[in-house]
């Protein structure tokens, strides 16, 4: 019987603590909860976030949640990285990109080894110029996938993800036996060519950014398969400290 | 045999050491002085970014010009407040905390006039500087939940057996004041959590 009291005091006392967001276990580069991303998205970018990630790049992870727990987001996202730790703990290079359909809000969580390569200016504008317009627009899977590689082509112009390494394995890194196909370069390097651009979120630079990812949503065919899932994906202790920015939509 | 003796007390004693908050007190003494420092230092880095922001605004909405003062002020007063984390007294906290949430509900209401120009808000400066604002803002609320925290963590090990004894034998540490959140922050901060079973 008092082992009872004694338990059931316990986990009283850890309920009274509980007020941080409860995430779940950190299965892959890409978690999504209420199954919003065309699988063809979500395999290639399970793909190449993996690739980035052996090839020691930055951590990135997608994570499309089914509910913000009535915290705001700013919060649910620092108790998430907190929790999983993503990115290295020496490098603090972890970006979290957290997407709440439920609540319409999105932010991208950047880890402090990272800030100065992705400013909270990129962040909102990526958010802002990218991934809303195709929020508001009913197309969800294609402002992830937008939003994500837009991040990776500011990584790459950084030097901390080397899309041409990538695409053309050297023979010592020719094991993992992945190949990113050069459109895909291609359309970062586009992509984050109009965020340069944009800035002033003026209509007319607006309209051709979207006019352009448009036009090229037609001729993707093939990608890559298999590679998904596979060795460990775990977080490795990075640090965060509050960078990036939120949108809503 | 004596040897031996004294090498298991010795191990013992470590092992019991190290459990009792001969180490665990002053590590967190450290921890929450430079969690202060963090906090500090986000708030550097806002009022850094006022002057820019000042600028931009006056452009636009330079009858505003009460606003525009206010945030200066306000700024000015800040950062004639400086801390030192190893040092500092509740009171100078409490004085600094302060002069920050001025400057917070300044800035507040520059912000909220800026709604009201169109032109302003579309301008790319005004954009961006916006976006480092928020920011910071953000960082700066968890630097300073992290301060709280790592204050909290302090105060148990001060207060709470069995290291509070080690404390009142050898450290003698008062429990630290949390940081006093001012009221107009409050009900953000609060706003969120709620307990579940």
């Amino acid at each position: 019987m008092q082992i009872f009291a004694v338990l059931f005091f316990t986990l009283g006392c850890l309920a009274a603590q509980a007020k941080n967001f409860e995430t779940p276990w950190l299965s892959g580069p890409v978690i999504d909860e209420v199954g919003l991303l065309e699988p063809q998205h979500q395999q290639e970018l399970n793909a190449l976030l993996l690739k980035i990630r052996e090839n020691s790049g930055p951590q990135i992870q997608i994570f499309i949640t089914k509910s913000l727990q009535e915290l705001p987001i700013e919060k649910a996202s620092i108790d998430i990285v907190d929790q999983w730790k993503i990115g290295d703990a020496a490098k603090d290079d972890g970006l979290l990109f957290l997407i709440a359909p439920t609540e319409r809000k999105v932010r991208i969580e950047v880890g402090q080894g990272l800030e100065g390569a992705i400013p909270d200016i990129y962040t909102k504008r990526i958010n802002d110029d990218i991934v809303v317009p195709f929020f508001k627009n009913g197309q969800m899977s294609e402002g992830v996938y937008r939003g994500t590689l837009a991040l990776v082509g500011l990584l790459n112009k950084e030097g901390l993800v080397h899309l041409k390494d990538l695409a053309h394995p050297s023979a010592k890194r020719k094991k993992a036996g992945f190949h990113l196909p050069p459109w895909l370069v291609i359309l970062i390097w586009v992509l984050f060519y109009f965020i340069g651009k944009m800035g002033g979120g003026g209509r007319g630079g607006r309209g051709l950014m979207r006019s352009i990812a448009y036009g090229s949503t037609g001729g993707w065919g093939g990608g890559f398969g298999g590679s998904s899932g596979g060795g460990g994906w775990s977080g490795g202790g990075g640090g965060f400290s509050g960078g990036g920015s939120s949108g809503s939509w | 045999m004596t040897n031996f003796k004294s090498i298991a007390t010795l191990i013992i004693l470590s092992l019991g050491l190290s459990g009792c908050g001969i180490q665990s007190i002053p590590q967190a003494k450290n921890k929450t002085e430079s969690a202060l420092a963090e906090v500090t230092n986000q708030y550097k880095r806002r009022s850094d970014l006022i002057p820019n922001l000042v600028n931009v605004v006056k452009g636009y909405a330079s009858h505003e010009q009460q606003t525009l003062t206010q945030v200066t002020e306000a700024r000015a007063q800040a950062t004639s407040m400086t801390i030192d984390p190893s040092k500092a007294t509740p009171a100078q906290l409490s004085a600094y905390a302060g002069a920050q949430g001025q400057l917070s509900q300044a800035l507040g209401r520059l912000m909220m006039i800026s709604e009201n120009y169109p032109n302003l808000k579309a301008d790319t400066g005004f954009r961006d500087l916006q976006a480092q604002l928020e920011g910071t803002e953000n960082r700066i609320t968890v630097a300073r939940q992290r301060y709280i925290e790592t204050i909290e963590q302090f105060n148990n090990l001060v207060t709470v057996p069995p290291t509070s004894f080690t404390n009142s034998i050898i450290y003698k540490h008062e429990k630290m004041p949390q940081w006093d959140v001012s009221a107009a922050e409050k009900e953000k901060v609060e706003a969120a959590p709620e307990v579940k079973f």
